[in-house]
């Protein structure tokens, strides 16, 4: 029944719904990060001068600016400095990769698989397929690229007025007619759909989620919906859902004639192509298997008015997926900071501000058994007292030079 | 790669100059480039952006005339699995040198074939317009001469 239920909740949401439901668990951890960053800000301003956060990052500066003491070199790292580096590292990563695919993505990989842009001489016919299948799409006609791949493969790169529809040699032999109108309407869906944005987008997310393994089958599984969202709007603007199914097939058997493509081709075209045809379809590949793209095609006409108890049916199970999703990488962030807590050693730390010779001095417990609680440490008599003490693991005390740490 | 193989000349445009006579203008730029291009084999698509470098052109004319010297036997190819796919590369079966040997010797042939004496006296009377061309030929009659003498 479940089974059941999950093979057609293709049939009752559309696609595009889908693939956002699938990739928006993985916005959590941007989303903890950012939460947690505010909430520490929020509590620093609420706080006066009483030494919190004695974590790593920002402690060791908090008293000793207090104190009017100097700084010792830090000789300890807490879990919660480790979490920050951890987690600003995702965010750079995620960031550098948005950046390389949502704004290099196209350049590099023109460079990556040697396009070759149109020219006017250049299969004039392909061209003025694209020219018209753009029109009935409201689309601004695309530019027109050429790969010296022998094997049946093509995709779009880039958006907007720089967005490039890309055939090989193999396709433009293997496929003519209705059959290359097809995938010429499928790679126009995909820049009608913006997926260049999408991908870009879902593989920084995923950068950013590199702890969770789930991250990479949801990211794997929207980009199927968007392949065959693609596939799906492609062939009712052209009105012949059987030349795309007819199409795949045939693409999907010259391939197995060639080689495989080396890994490194393989990476470049997950990373920065639309639509690459992959040899191979996996969980974690990108790309659906070629029978399950012509199953869906052929079963488009077919599609009937759904029933309201199946679609309410179909919006529970959507919000289970969503709901499964989040906690799913909630429990993945967890994870990731309870790991660091164990891997973390335990030995006692601290740091001592004292340099001066009648400098008070501050020495601070080892804090690395606290589990997302920032160690805090007040002074029992702020206004006079001259030194702090250590008095147990994650607290300090005011005491005078004689009882330091 | 390239071997001491000949090729067999199918027609000789007297207008062209050098090897344009055999291969017409286009495809005696490009072997010019896969000559140029060193012993790697090359791609169509580095020999079109050498070409369109110098003229106006389109990839599929270059892919074509590529693909017509591969068919006359003046390049050979091979599919490689390489970057970005698959795809063929291409590279001269004869050297420079040996090619334009081949092909002289070929129209030259042909010539002799047909027009025996006729073809020899003109290349003489072509020949002797020219001193130091009369001299090397004079050379080049006797050594072939004292060898048939020896034999």
């Amino acid at each position: 029944m479940c089974t059941r239920l999950l093979l057609r909740w293709g049939g009752f949401l559309g696609r595009g719904l889908r693939s956002l439901l699938l990739v928006i668990p993985l916005v959590v951890p941007v989303a903890a990060l950012v939460v947690s960053y505010l909430a520490s800000y929020v509590q620093s301003l609420a706080v006066t001068p009483s030494l919190l956060q004695m974590s790593a990052s920002e402690g060791v500066d908090a008293p000793a600016a207090y104190y009017g003491l100097r700084q010792a070199p830090v000789l300890s790292i807490s879990p919660s400095f480790v979490l920050t580096v951890v987690g600003v590292v995702a965010l750079s990563a995620g960031a550098a990769v948005f950046v390389l695919t949502f704004l290099f993505g196209g350049r590099f990989a023109k460079r990556a698989f040697g396009v070759v842009m149109m020219g006017e001489e250049d299969y004039p016919q392909v061209q003025e397929e694209v020219r018209l299948v753009s029109s009935r799409l409201g689309l601004a006609s695309p530019k027109v690229g050429l790969v010296e791949d022998l094997r049946p493969n093509a995709f779009s790169l880039g958006r907007g007025k720089g967005a490039t529809v890309v055939f090989s040699l193999g396709l433009l032999n293997v496929l003519a007619g209705e059959e290359l109108e097809a995938v010429i309407s499928h790679e126009l869906a995909h820049i009608k759909n913006g997926d260049s944005t999408f991908k870009a987008l879902t593989n920084a997310l995923v950068a950013i989620s590199f702890f969770n393994p789930l991250s990479y089958l949801t990211a794997s599984a929207a980009m199927k919906e968007r392949e065959m969202l693609a596939d799906e709007r492609g062939a009712s603007v052209i009105g012949t859902p059987h030349a795309l199914a007819s199409a795949l097939v045939k693409v999907g058997r010259a391939l197995r004639e060639f080689p495989p493509e080396r890994r490194l081709t393989r990476l470049a075209a997950a990373t920065f192509l639309v639509s690459s045809f992959d040899r191979h379809t996996s969980i974690r590949s990108y790309h659906p298997s070629v029978e399950a793209r012509a199953w869906n095609l052929l079963e488009m006409n077919s599609k009937s008015i759904v029933p309201r108890r199946r679609v309410a049916a179909a919006v529970l199970l959507s919000s289970m997926v969503l709901l499964g999703g989040v906690a799913a990488s909630l429990y993945f962030v967890n994870l990731q900071a309870h790991l660091l807590q164990i891997l973390l050693p335990k030995a006692p730390t601290s740091f001592v501000y004292a340099s001066q010779p009648n400098a008070p001095q501050v020495g601070l417990a080892s804090h690395a058994g606290a589990r997302f609680s920032f160690p805090r440490f007040r002074p029992k008599d702020s206004g006079s007292a001259k030194e702090l003490k250590f008095v147990k693991p994650g607290h300090c005390q005011l005491s005078h030079p004689a009882s330091s740490v | 790669m390239a071997g001491r193989r000949s090729y067999k000349v199918s027609r000789y445009n007297l207008d062209g100059e050098q090897f344009e006579g055999f291969l017409g203008p286009l495809g005696a730029e490009i072997l010019e480039t896969v000559w140029n291009s060193g012993e790697e084999p090359v791609t169509v698509r580095a020999v079109y952006e050498e070409v369109r470098k110098s003229t106006k052109i389109a990839y599929t004319t270059v892919m074509s005339t590529m693909d017509r010297l591969y068919e006359k036997g003046v390049l050979d190819r091979k599919v490689e699995r390489g970057k970005g796919g698959v795809f063929f590369v291409y590279w001269p079966k004869l050297g420079k040198k040996s090619f334009e040997e081949s092909a002289v010797r070929t129209v030259v042939s042909s010539l002799f074939k047909n027009f025996g004496s006729t073809v020899t006296n003109a290349l003489v009377e072509e020949v002797a317009s020219n001193k130091e061309d009369l001299e090397a030929l004079q050379k080049r009659i006797d050594k072939l001469a004292s060898s048939k003498k020896v034999n």
